[in-house]
């Protein structure tokens, strides 16, 4: 040998290396976990069916479901088999005496056996969920996933969207204007500036320890009251924006505040020493600087804001809840209201994606 | 004796309880280059920042030009426009390219039209050799590049005196030579400079004069063959030891 660390380095058959330790028995308990998830998946899937004697092609419709579902849980068992083989590669690699390269085989068969009892953990709780709408007679299906209600009102309540998406939209511009003049009145240095700050605190504390509902119920309600003809007599979609404005303005100035914070304090030491006054440090150096940390939490608040639109209904107003809800106390039956939520799942889930993808690039930017 | 064109005296500056500035005195004449030498914490950053008052004195008077622009009531935009300061980490502004970054201050402050601070920006980058990276964000340069952009930045507004802080201590040690090559190009251009530095060769080829901080107080300040060669002062020995054989 060459190699002049070889004599000092154990050989592969002196026994100091250690062969790798035997997994089968995770991969045997994986196969148990298997075999019980697969009978349990039979037994939820057939459940439904002692509730449709009465019905013979949705019964057969349910034994398809159940025959198909149990065969899919069957693949469960692939992973214990897997597991076997590789741990069997494993001890013939022992047997030939090379104990390191039998550690790759040994590890696989671990990773095949626990990702056996992942798979199986889901399988269950998706069979859970299936019995949990079927039981009782398919009641929980029938209260909230009645197809046709679904189909019945989708047209009127998603007309009445439009309301959330206005509201939406227009109380976004405002808070991005308000909030952000706050946050630099926030800002200004020196003693003049205290009293000024101080009233931007008071604001941002009153305004998020009260919960939103409040507010708009206060304004919403309170304003028309008043008689003043500057604040009463609005449509009420004006109240609601207001409201959710005034609401959402205090959360998105504190945003606003900590990105300017988390600007480093030499960014205005380098802007003030080639001259620039401390407005324009702001202005060129700051601000825009912040501004890109904050776009995606920014997002994230406007997620909140629209689904915080459908708070409105309490002024009466018919925004796609209120519709929503008019149908549901007319047939006696929620499932108006699931296509609310599921309007909002589907504009909702791009966006929050969408920040997820900004934050992730903003991750790899300041790498 | 007619007045140093920066004339520092009994300059004192604490934070807190702790006195930083011990009472300094120190004058800086037109195309002097003068070099801050002492251990980290001995002040020299300290006294770089109250000259461009970024930080407020406690005592003492500097003066430039016999014009006084320490204390209450000063206008520190004007001052700031005769004195350039350029930092250890650079501070380019780094949502702003390279040339934005040296044109900012001249259309913002110097009130030059966009042409014009284009033109300067553009002369200044071809003088540091990074013309072709004047549309490059500060994050794709290296560190020896943004500390050459940031010396040019400053140059940008036509200071009289340049107080650099550190300038190389961020740097890799490959970067230094390139930074420093500057420093003497604008040394020889006659520019007035101070100083603090850990470069003690640069130091003795470059300097007009070194002074030695230590804890606070300026215990020494020669010609650079006096201070290398001939210290007076134990301290300015002891300090010398050590940074010359690290």
């Amino acid at each position: 040998m060459s190699n002049p660390m070889a004599a000092t380095m154990p050989t592969r058959s002196a026994g100091k290396i250690s062969a790798p330790v035997s997994y089968r028995g995770i991969a045997y308990i994986s196969a148990a976990i298997g075999l019980i998830s697969i009978g349990l998946t039979w037994l939820g899937l057939t459940h439904a069916l002692s509730f449709t004697a009465d019905n013979p092609d949705l019964s057969q419709w349910l034994y398809r479901i159940a025959i198909a579902g149990t065969c899919l849980s069957a693949l469960l068992l692939i992973f214990p088999v897997r597991a076997l083989m590789h741990m069997r590669q494993a001890d013939r690699l022992v047997g030939a005496g090379d104990l390191v390269a039998a550690r790759v085989p040994a590890w696989t068969c671990r990773q095949q056996g626990l990702s056996g009892i992942g798979y199986a953990a889901t399988l269950l709780v998706l069979v859970a969920a299936y019995v949990f709408l079927t039981t009782n007679n398919f009641a929980v299906q029938r209260a909230f996933l009645n197809p046709e209600y679904m189909l019945e009102s989708a047209l009127m309540v998603l007309a009445a969207a439009k309301l959330n998406i206005y509201i939406t939209l227009a109380a976004s511009v405002i808070i991005l204007v308000l909030s952000l003049a706050l946050a630099l009145l926030r800002m200004i240095p020196g003693p003049a500036g205290r009293p000024i700050r101080w009233m931007v605190i008071a604001y941002v504390d009153f305004f998020r320890a009260i919960p939103t509902i409040i507010v708009i119920y206060l304004i919403g309600f309170g304003l028309p009251l008043t008689k003043i003809g500057f604040v009463s007599g609005w449509d009420g979609m004006w109240y609601a924006v207001l409201a959710l404005s005034l609401s959402f303005s205090a959360y998105v100035t504190e945003l606003f505040r900590s990105a300017i914070d988390s600007i480093h304090p030499s960014q205005i030491a380098a802007a003030r020493s080639l001259g620039l006054t401390a407005a324009q440090a702001y202005a060129y150096v700051v601000v825009p600087q912040a501004f890109r940390r904050v776009i995606p939490p920014l997002l994230g608040f406007f997620v909140a804001l629209q689904k915080d639109t459908a708070l409105v209904l309490i002024l009466g107003i018919s925004d796609v809840f209120g519709q929503a809800k008019y149908f549901a106390a007319n047939f006696f039956n929620l499932s108006p209201v699931s296509v609310v939520g599921l309007f909002f799942f589907v504009i909702t889930i791009p966006q929050t994606r969408f920040v997820d993808y900004l934050i992730e690039r903003q991750k790899k930017g300041a790498r | 004796m007619s007045e140093a064109f920066l004339s520092i005296s009994a300059l004192q500056k604490s934070y807190g309880s702790h006195q930083v500035l011990k009472g300094i005195d120190l004058q800086v004449n037109r195309h002097e280059v003068v070099c801050l030498i002492g251990a980290s914490g001995s002040g020299k950053s300290t006294l770089l920042r109250c000259v461009n008052a970024l930080e407020p004195i406690d005592s003492g008077v500097i003066s430039l030009d016999g014009d006084p622009v320490s204390g209450i009531g000063v206008d520190v935009n004007r001052l700031r426009r005769k004195v350039g300061m350029v930092f250890q980490s650079f501070n380019l502004f780094p949502h702003l390219s390279v040339i934005q970054n040296v044109m900012l201050a001249p259309m913002k402050v110097g009130g030059l039209s966009r042409e014009a601070a284009h033109d300067r920006a553009l002369k200044l980058l071809a003088r540091i050799g990074l013309s072709e990276r004047a549309d490059y964000m500060p994050d794709q340069l290296s560190g020896g590049q943004q500390q050459r952009v940031a010396i040019i930045r400053c140059m940008a507004m036509e200071p009289e005196v340049l107080l650099l802080d550190e300038v190389t201590s961020a740097l890799d040690p490959e970067l230094v030579g390139e930074v420093l090559e500057i420093l003497k190009d604008l040394a020889q251009g006659g520019m007035t400079m101070l100083l603090a530095t850990h470069e003690m060769s640069f130091a003795r080829d470059v300097a007009s004069s070194v002074v030695f901080l230590h804890q606070g107080q300026l215990i020494e300040k020669g010609s650079p063959g006096q201070i290398f060669e001939a210290p007076q002062m134990a301290e300015t020995r002891k300090f010398l030891r050590r940074a010359l054989s690290g």
